[in-house]
């Protein structure tokens, strides 16, 4: 007997095989680049100055608190929030469209799987699948990173605190991974919106989305002349990079029910959209 | 007997065009039913809203469920195939099968595996790299192998060579249709599915102009091949539709007593092709 909860990962194991390239290919292309990128910058260091750089790294991690330690990694995972962020976009963009454009549709619709579903497993593949496969190559990322300074201490006679750097490793994917969900849930007005457009537009989805996004910002500030939605954008941006903000206050402020108030309308659009789009 | 669909009053426009204009549908249970039509009648609309994938307005029960509140819930019992090439290209047969068995609870995986057994499709090959008449065969097997009480056909051999169109009807008859379910075929290609059908529904600029069991339709409509002498006396009595046929007149009579006829020449059932063409034609005349 299938319960609704298996149905529903069914959806979800689809989402992930039939954009599996996108998710996967995207956050490694960032990890290739960075771990390349760190490599280089090893190169092109003298000896004497990897062996300072080394020394220092190596005292701060033997030295810091576990606590304040765990803004190493947390810098290091930055430039993966962009990479998530464009993952995201582009596969909200194209997920509920394509299927309409290859005419797939008709096949999804003849399964008795409701279009609320539909939606809700886009919605959850965006929050919590495509941050997990992020956050994996995060991981290797930083282990990598781990390796490399045991072996280049061990190369120097340098001590190394490899358990407490692993642990740093680790505390650092996951709060990378909790910040990309608690992100994904802060920015749903953003997944309805860019969802509602897949839906909707027979071709050009994000020009569509964007499209009206700049067209909603010229209207406001020329008819209630103020600028808060770009003010907002602004801020949602800002907020992607640079925001780390604490997951239990963020999880329940009136932020996130906002949020996820406007989000779900958005979304219950989308749904309309998805089931009256003929 | 128990109609599988009952619909009344069907209307849907489509900015200025009436796509369904005032249809009404009984479909009965065990029937296989044939909506047949030019291009831009309303078959396609009409099955549409049947599967409840547009909104409609009018009275529509579909096995006893309102498509457009319930459509999941009706897709438990019914399965529908429309023009080929509907299946998702990226997937491969074997995830295929996965996903339908993850989701359709009245699907019988081991069914569908020995249904493709007969085939020549390989399980791992992604079906975009399968040929139409495949992928069509492909989506015959699945659809066959969930127990479905109605099955809605759209145009489902379009595009396909003879032999695969001949294989596809052959296995829907003979693998398929056990008396039970029920069928709704929507195509211009009549002749190939005329010897299947059981009820004969004609659609035309968004009206049913006949709904008919076919046993009835070869009581109410007679064709003639009429005899030359004959000629005057076969055209008195009103035909709905007549035609040269190699120098022989052929007529079509509807609700004419078969004593009536007898003595114009060869009496016999019209093919459906045939009855479409008068029918419409005969539309048209009452239109003008």
């Amino acid at each position: 007997m299938r319960t609704e909860l298996w149905r529903f990962g069914a959806l979800l194991r689809k989402e992930f095989i039939e954009h599996r390239n996108l998710f996967v290919v995207t956050p490694a292309v960032f990890s290739l680049l960075m771990l390349l990128i760190g490599y280089l910058i090893v190169l092109a260091l003298p000896e004497s100055n990897e062996r300072v750089l080394l020394e220092q790294a190596s005292s701060l991690l033997l030295d810091l608190p576990l606590r304040s330690a765990a803004i190493f990694p947390v810098l290091l995972s930055a430039p993966f929030a962009p990479a998530l962020f464009l993952t995201s976009i582009i596969y909200l963009t194209v997920c509920l469209y394509q299927d309409r454009k290859d005419r797939s549709f008709l096949f999804w619709q003849s399964m008795p799987v409701s279009d609320w579903h539909a939606v809700l497993a886009r919605v959850v593949t965006t929050v919590f699948v495509i941050p997990a496969i992020a956050a994996a190559f995060l991981l290797i990322c930083l282990l990598a990173l781990t390796l490399w300074l045991q072996f280049a201490a061990s190369r120097f006679d340098l001590p190394f605190a490899f358990g407490k750097t692993l642990l740093l490793a680790l505390d650092g994917t996951v709060l990378f991974y909790c910040f990309a969900w608690l992100h994904g849930l802060l920015f749903m007005p953003i997944i309805g919106w860019f969802l509602l457009f897949s839906a909707w537009s027979r071709r050009v989805p994000f020009l569509w989305a964007v499209g009206v996004l700049c067209i909603l910002a010229l209207l406001e500030a020329w008819l209630l002349d103020s600028i808060y939605f770009v003010y907002w954008m602004n801020w949602s941006a800002r907020e992607l990079v640079l925001g780390y903000p604490d997951i239990f206050s963020t999880l329940f402020s009136y932020d996130m029910l906002i949020a996820l108030a406007l989000g779900g309308v958005l979304l219950w659009g989308a749904t309309l959209m998805r089931r009256f789009n003929d | 007997m128990e109609n599988v669909v009952a619909a009344r009053a069907l209307e849907k426009t489509y900015g200025s065009l009436k796509a369904l204009d005032g249809v009404d549908l009984a479909i009965s249970a065990g029937s296989i039913s044939g909506l047949i039509g030019p291009n831009g009648a309303g078959k396609t609309t009409t099955l549409k809203a049947l599967l409840g994938l547009i909104d409609v307005r009018g009275e529509l029960e579909v096995a006893g469920m309102d498509p457009r509140a319930a459509r999941h819930s009706l897709m438990q019992e019914v399965c529908f195939i429309a023009d080929v090439g509907i299946l998702p290209g990226w997937m491969t047969t074997r995830r295929l099968l996965d996903y339908v068995e993850s989701v359709h609870p009245r699907f019988d995986r081991t069914r569908a595996e020995r249904l493709l057994a007969d085939t020549d499709i390989p399980a791992d090959k992604r079906i975009r790299a399968l040929s139409k008449g495949m992928i069509t065969q492909l989506h015959l097997s699945v659809v066959m192998a969930i127990d479905a009480s109605l099955l809605v056909l759209d145009e489902p051999t379009i595009g396909l060579d003879i032999m695969y169109r001949k294989t596809f009807y052959d296995r829907l008859l003979n693998d398929y249709y056990d008396g039970s379910r029920t069928i709704v075929i929507s195509t211009h290609q009549v002749e190939e599915i005329e010897h299947l059908l059981t009820h004969l529904l004609f659609i035309d600029k968004g009206r049913i102009v006949l709904d008919m069991p076919v046993p009835e339709m070869a009581e109410h409509y007679i064709e003639v091949a009429v005899e030359p002498a004959q000629r005057e006396r076969a055209l008195s009595l009103d035909p709905m539709h007549k035609r040269e046929l190699l120098g022989q007149l052929v007529c079509i009579y509807a609700g004419v007593a078969r004593r009536h006829l007898e003595g114009l020449g060869e009496l016999r059932t019209p093919a459906v092709a045939d009855l479409f063409v008068a029918k419409l034609k005969r539309e048209g005349d009452h239109e003008n």
